[in-house]
């Protein structure tokens, strides 16, 4: 097993158009309509900066409807 | 096991060599050939075929110049000479003669030759020929002249002599001897194989290698393969299947220089590409597998035809972002390491399953092999070989260099085990895996793509819909209906009707209260009333207002229903005035009590709300495995667009009238009262939470129901009921959903609820109400434990993804993944459980996001998807993963079962982990704990079986009607009632009990068997009660019969007329033919038991007691007065009348001579042999033994001394009395060849000594017997294990022209085939087709 497999995997903290925030693993290609965000770690670390920066829940659309 | 078991064929149709032949030149077979000769014995040629050598010549070779070459090439290689021979008793040796030659067969001429069609007729028959193994050479040639002018030479050798890798050597050396190159030397030393191996099994060198086996597999070990069929447990047929395929040379050529790019050798990347698709199949990375060595590399070898090919057992630690190329080194390693530490298969299996346990499970299910390519120049085209492997193993796939430079493969597999559709793709996929993995340095086991784009869209895709939605929310699709048909009925609730007009007017109302108390978008409103128009219209009256709606149940728990109302932010509740207390205080809510509402002064009209598509339409609480109930929010936009998709798949219109019976608190019940609203039809809505089943089928009968959707877990009831009373309405359709729903209720329902259609629901509460379904008409049949859950609806896709979001193969187990626009927008106030369970979409080419379900399913052939258990319900213990499904579905199997349940939990009192079953019972009928659980022993592997069954009334079901796991009792230990002795003789009997088990208290109820007496214990008993009561006459069979000591009191007082029985009632009654069981040596009928109870309750069964431990028991008795009592017992009860025998191990004899004993005087449909083993050489009759010089002498010194010292002296002197010189010579033999010392240990009925004793005395008896034809129905089986010993099991066909050949029992051995389902099985098959 090389070395490079016994490294943790990363992952990404991920939004799409409509703001709703997830997580991604780095290894694997960013789906269509999603992008990154400057924020990677472990899977829980990102699930945990997701709680502090994800405030509205409502998708932008609404957002901007509302206002 | 002993080999002297069974008795000799001294006298039967086959040579004997013995004496004739001295001992310096003939050789002890190989643990392998000894397998294939037991094989051979039992008729079996399907596992090992014929090794076959075809090659096509061009006309410039001569006849002449072939046979010159055929000659040579036997003389250089013995395997093609080797002859075989038996010794006395049955023992096996090879040996070969240097002047002799395979025998050649010639057909055509020059100026006669054959057609192509007559060639191929020919040789296709001479390659089906059988051997005969004892009578001639293992190899023979055939020569034809083809009209096309080419030469074909046909050599079939024998696989004992021969495997894959000889063959190639025989075609190597033939096309050199044609070509009249010279060919190395070769030290043929064939035939010395078995005798080193046999030297080299008793070396260190051996004791370490078996070591490092045990360490590496352990006694817990999962040998990996492809998913299995349904139910493929407990069947195991010999059938097998092929599945041919090639790979083109573009790929075998890049994968071969990738191979050497990374200095591996090619076949290595198949390797792994084979162990990346159990991989991949199995879900699991530590593979344990096979692999098949030619087993060559070793000096010399190479160049010799013989059979040493092994199998290989790999273990792989991998994990899926493991790359290709380190799965190919950890290959490397494993077969380097393995073939350091090289133990013959066929041992090393019987020294790892050595577990009861674990019998029934292989430790290599899958297997690789890689064929090298054969030289081939100077042949003519049409040279090829087909790819005929062994099939020992449950599968293997075979690979091997074609003429076109690329790859032929083969799965060969067994046909009970896999789906041939499976097999299919998973060859394409091995495809697919080697184009991929050679893409580069660095591609991972998980980067590869197994499913193609087009069949992913084909497997995602939702039910075909063409119909287009609007955007309208679901609010204003109801209301629209108030318009157009104001008057016409939408709700009829108990007495109350409601039109579609009143309804509407209602909402408009409070909807223009709730907009002035600031009610609007994103704002939630919780409905605290229960389900009643008045909730639908607070539910309407919400959405017109531009609200959140959260259904809250009144009855449900304060302490849910407070969470709720804090965690939903409500800004207004509406509850009623007698339900106030319900309603915490300091919360920042508006109530309104409905029932004190004064409305009148609100507009009838609608509000001017717009409500946007993104906006809440309800948030609804689901409750998890853990922790407080979340709240799912979901909006407009989606919520419409599945309600219209949702109609038009349920075939909904303004006809419909539905009785949603699924409550509020569930995302479903909302569905059901919708959907028909929004379509201008009607519902009926229950006035309490549950209707009896009476009541539910009285309302639908009475307001002329079309339509009704139902939870899962009342379906059950509901059907009984209608079943019993035959009250079902005509339906249209009836949609379900909520749980797994079992097959046997599926079909029940399907029958009994008198519906066209019929919907199986399933969906998660996070991907709107029913994001799936199942929809089929009545009647239809489904292969599998739980209903399919089908297909998505909507504008929706599912997947079933690996950890790695790979799509699964179909049938390959994964988790489920819902798609698409119809999902909620998360979960309120929980933004990371939101991001964690709502990812984004790798597969859409818009963008959205994937719902994690949690569930795992498969994909079936259809493209619906099954439900298989929740990802958390698959649990480990001790080791052993189960899936507890698995067992739910065996409990649901048993007779009365209505509900099952399994789950894992501390038990209370240990602190250990157990597994509880929770039972409920099918209407009007009562659990038989006990017998489940003994069905569920017989059904399941040992650490499948719950620890405790629990019968409950009803399953505990939580407010979102789903089953509450947290609300189910821990099972109470059982209490015994100890029944005290009621007279003197019980309480005599009983004492023996408690000293002899040795266990205190028992009851005089209890059943011996049940706790824990067996046939020793029996004995000890009968002797123990002898002393104290000389007159007692009672027998071993006598305590069988009447296992309690109340009953077997009875027995010992009623006296001599009563006890003394040889026989036990195994089963009494039964309407098919009697089946009488002859035991083998030292077991009692008891081992019957869990064949009996497999073959059900209309199969009678006797058995009789072994000869060993009965009363009547003398010295030199023979056969015939053996089988004497047993004859007169037959007799006398089935005169003239069908039955059936079955022998295992010696009784197999005694079976058989019962048989000729009775002939035409019963009506024998069948026997069945089980196991059934020739005499060892050591007591047969015209063996002579060999000693050392001095060593008889010492042997007999040490007897003499050992007489000396036992106990049971008197009784060995009775048998070494009836013994002559030869018959003492053996025994001395006998006793010089045991490992251990002699024992002294006896007379006790287990010693080691006294069951010394009773081996010697039944060799004593069967050394003489000689088997003598007869025309009888035989059907006989081998257990795997006795092959892999190389045992001689009788071929039964030799004795009667209606025999068949064995099948092969795999995974268990002599003395437990007995118990094994496996054979259960099988059995019951053949005593039915003869019947």
């Amino acid at each position: 097993m090389s070395a490079e497999n016994l490294l943790p995997e990363t992952w990404s903290v991920v939004r799409d158009r409509e703001d709703r925030y997830s997580v991604w693993a780095d290894d694997k290609a960013l789906p269509v309509g999603w992008s990154k965000e400057p924020v990677s770690g472990t899977r829980d670390e990102c699930l945990q900066k997701i709680k502090e920066i994800w405030i509205d829940p409502r998708p932008l659309g609404l957002q901007r409807a509302m206002t | 096991m002993n080999k002297l078991f069974a008795p000799n064929q001294a006298n039967d149709t086959v040579v004997v060599d013995d004496v004739s032949r001295s001992a310096s030149d003939s050789f002890p077979l190989s643990l392998a050939q000894k397998r294939i000769w037991s094989l051979e014995q039992i008729g079996n040629s399907t596992v090992f075929p014929l090794q076959v050598l075809t090659l096509r010549w061009h006309s410039t070779v001569t006849l002449d110049q072939l046979q010159h070459a055929l000659a040579q090439l036997a003389k250089r290689h013995s395997a093609l000479r080797t002859r075989f021979c038996r010794f006395a008793g049955g023992r096996i040796e090879q040996f070969s003669d240097v002047s002799e030659v395979p025998p050649v067969e010639t057909l055509g001429s020059d100026s006669n030759p054959l057609t192509a069609v007559e060639a191929e007729e020919h040789e296709a028959e001479f390659i089906s020929r059988p051997f005969d193994l004892l009578s001639g050479v293992s190899s023979r040639c055939q020569l034809i002249v083809t009209a096309q002018g080419t030469l074909n030479s046909t050599i079939v050798l024998h696989p004992i002599v021969c495997d894959d890798a000889a063959l190639s050597i025989l075609q190597r050396d033939l096309i050199a001897l044609i070509n009249n190159e010279a060919l190395a030397p070769v030290i043929d030393d064939n035939l010395l194989h078995g005798a080193r191996e046999e030297e080299w099994l008793e070396t260190n060198d051996f004791t370490t290698a078996l070591a490092h086996w045990r360490n590496l597999i352990g006694e817990e070990y999962t040998a990996t393969t492809l998913p299995t069929r349904f139910n493929a447990i407990g069947y195991a047929g010999a059938k097998r299947q092929h599945r041919p395929f090639q790979l083109d040379s573009t790929l075998w050529t890049s994968v071969k220089l990738y191979a050497k790019q990374h200095e591996l050798k090619a076949d290595l990347v198949l390797s792994a590409a084979f162990a990346v698709l159990l991989a991949r199949y199995s879900g699991n990375y530590s593979l344990q597998h096979g692999a098949l060595l030619s087993n060559r590399d070793a000096d010399g070898r190479g160049q010799i035809v013989c059979r040493v090919e092994q199998i290989l057992p790999l273990k792989l630690e991998l994990t899926s972002r493991a790359r290709v190329l380190d799965v190919c080194r950890a290959v490397d390693s494993a077969i380097v390491t393995g073939t350091r530490n090289l133990v013959p298969f066929e041992r090393l299996v019987q020294e790892i399953q050595t577990h009861e346990e674990r019998e029934q499970d292989a430790i290599v299910k899958s297997l690789f092999e890689f064929r090298e390519s054969r030289i081939q120049s100077g042949l003519a085209p049409g040279s090829s070989f087909t790819l005929a492997p062994r099939s020992d193993i449950e599968l293997a796939l075979v690979v091997s260099p074609n003429e076109s430079g690329g790859l032929d493969a083969l799965f060969d597999y067994a046909e009970d085990i896999y789906e041939p559709g499976l097999i299919e793709r998973a060859s394409i996929h091995f495809g697919r895996i080697l184009a991929q993995a050679i893409g580069g340095t660095d591609i991972r086991i998980k980067d590869i793509q197994f499913i193609a784009k087009d069949e992913l869209d084909i497997l995602s895709a939702p039910y075909e819909d063409t119909g287009v939605n609007d955007d309208r929310p679901v609010h204003e699709h109801i209301a629209a209906h108030a318009a157009r048909t104001p008057d016409k009925t939408a709700i009829i609730y108990a007495d109350e009707v409601w039109s579609h007009d009143r309804l509407d007017q209602s909402a408009n109302r409070l909807a223009h209260r709730l907009v002035k108390l600031g009610v609007g978008a994103d704002i939630s409103v919780a409905i605290a009333v229960k389900r009643s128009p008045e909730a639908i219209v607070g539910i309407l009256a919400t959405l017109k207002a531009g609200g959140a709606y959260i259904p809250v149940e009144p009855d449900h728990p304060t302490t849910r229903n407070h969470h709720i109302l804090h965690d939903g932010g409500v800004k207004v509740i509406l509850t009623n005035s007698w339900l106030l207390d319900r309603i915490p205080d300091g919360l920042d809510a508006i109530i309104l009590e409905l029932d004190k509402l004064d409305l009148s002064q609100e507009p009838h009209t609608a509000p001017d709300v717009q409500v946007h598509k993104d906006q809440l339409a309800y948030i609804m609480y689901t409750s998890g495995s853990t922790g407080l109930p979340k709240g799912v929010a979901v909006e407009h936009g989606p919520l419409t667009h599945h309600m219209q998709n949702t109609s038009r798949v349920y075939g909904m219109s303004e006809l419909s009238r539905e009785l949603p019976f699924l409550p509020f608190s569930s995302d479903g019940g909302h569905e059901r009262w919708m959907n028909p609203l929004m379509e201008g039809g009607s519902i009926i809505l229950p006035d309490q939470p549950l209707w009896t089943p009476e009541e539910t089928l009285t309302a639908m009968r009475k307001h002329g129901a079309n339509n009704a959707s139902i939870p899962t877990t009342y379906l059950q009831q509901l059907a009984e009921w209608a079943d019993l009373t035959d009250s079902a309405p005509p339906m249209r359709l009836y949609s379900f959903g909520g749980e797994g729903l079992a097959q046997q209720t599926f079909d029940l329902l399907s029958k009994a609820l008198k519906s066209e259609w019929l919907i199986n629901g399933y969906g998660p509460t996070e991907t709107i109400m029913t994001p799936m379904v199942w929809k089929v008409r009545a009647g239809q049949k489904f292969e599998g434990t739980y209903a399919p859950i089908g297909r998505a609806v909507g504008n929706r896709r599912v997947y079933v993804l690996d950890p790695d979001l790979n799509p699964c193969p179909i049938g390959v187990t994964g988790e489920l993944y819902i798609a698409g626009e119809g999902m909620a927008r998360g979960y309120i106030g929980k933004p990371d459980v939101t991001a964690d369970r709502f990812i984004p979409d790798p597969f859409s080419k818009e963008g959205g996001r994937l719902y994690r379900s949690g569930d795992l399913t498969r994909w079936r052939e259809d493209g619906t998807v099954e439900f298989v258990g929740r990802v958390d319900h698959q649990v480990k213990l001790r080791g052993y993963r189960i899936e507890l499904g698995e067992i739910e579905a065996g409990l649901l199997q048993q007779e009365g079962v209505g509900e099952a349940l399994v789950v894992l939990r501390d038990d209370e009192a240990t602190k250990q982990k157990m597994l509880v079953a929770y039972v409920v019972p099918k209407q009007g009928r009562e659990l038989e704990i006990a017998d489940i659980h003994s069905a569920l022993e017989r059904a399941l592997p040992a650490y499948m079986v719950p620890s405790a069954i629990v019968s409950l009334t009803s399953m505990p079901i939580n407010p979102n009607s789903k089953l509450d796991r947290f609300a189910l009792p821990a099972p109470t230990p059982l209490k015994r009632t100890i029944i005290e002795p009621q007279n003197a003789m019980e309480a005599e009997v009983l004492d023996i009990w408690q000293q002899i088990l040795n266990i205190s208290p028992i009851s005089v109820e209890d059943n011996f068997f049940a706790i824990g007496g067996n046939s020793l214990g029996a004995i000890r008993i009968l002797s123990a009660l002898r002393q104290r009561q000389p007159q007692n006459r009672t027998t071993i069979a006598d305590l069988f019969n009447n296992p309690t000591i109340r009953s077997f009191a009875k027995v010992i007082e009623a006296g001599n007329d009563q006890a003394g029985s040889e026989v036990i009632v195994l089963r009494a009654s039964g309407t098919k033919p009697m089946l009488y069981c002859f035991p083998g040596l030292l077991v009692s009928t008891r081992e019957y038991v869990k064949l009996v109870d497999y073959l059900g309750a209309d199969q009678p069964a006797t058995g009789f007691i072994c000869y060993s431990l009965s009363e009547q028991k003398q010295i030199g008795a023979s056969v015939d007065e053996i089988i004497e009592s047993y004859v007169d017992y037959i007799r006398s009860h089935s005169k003239g009348q069908p039955c059936y025998f079955l022998g295992w191990s010696w009784g197999g004899l005694l079976a058989y001579e019962a048989a000729r004993r009775l002939g035409d005087e019963i009506d024998l449909r069948l026997i069945t042999m089980v196991d059934v083993c020739d005499l060892g050489t050591e007591f047969a009759i015209g063996s002579t033994p060999r000693f050392k010089p001095g060593e008889r002498d010492q042997l007999h010194q040490m007897v003499q001394e050992w007489l000396s010292q036992t106990a049971m002296r008197a009784e060995w002197d009775r048998l070494l009395g009836v013994m002559d010189s030869d018959t003492y010579d053996q025994f001395l033999r006998f006793v010089g060849d045991e490992k251990d010392e002699l024992p002294t240990d006896g007379p006790d009925i287990s010693s080691r000594e006294h069951t010394f004793w009773i081996l010697i005395d039944n060799a004593l008896i069967f050394r003489r017997h000689q088997l003598q034809p007869h025309n009888v129905p035989i059907h006989s089986w081998a257990a795997d294990d006795s092959l892999n010993r190389g045992l001689n099991l009788i071929d039964w066909r030799r004795y009667s022209p209606r025999a068949n050949p064995a099948e092969i029992i795999s995974g268990t051995n002599h003395l437990h085939v007995i118990g094994s389902q496996a054979f259960h099985s099988r059995l019951a098959h053949r005593l039915n087709e003869a019947l």
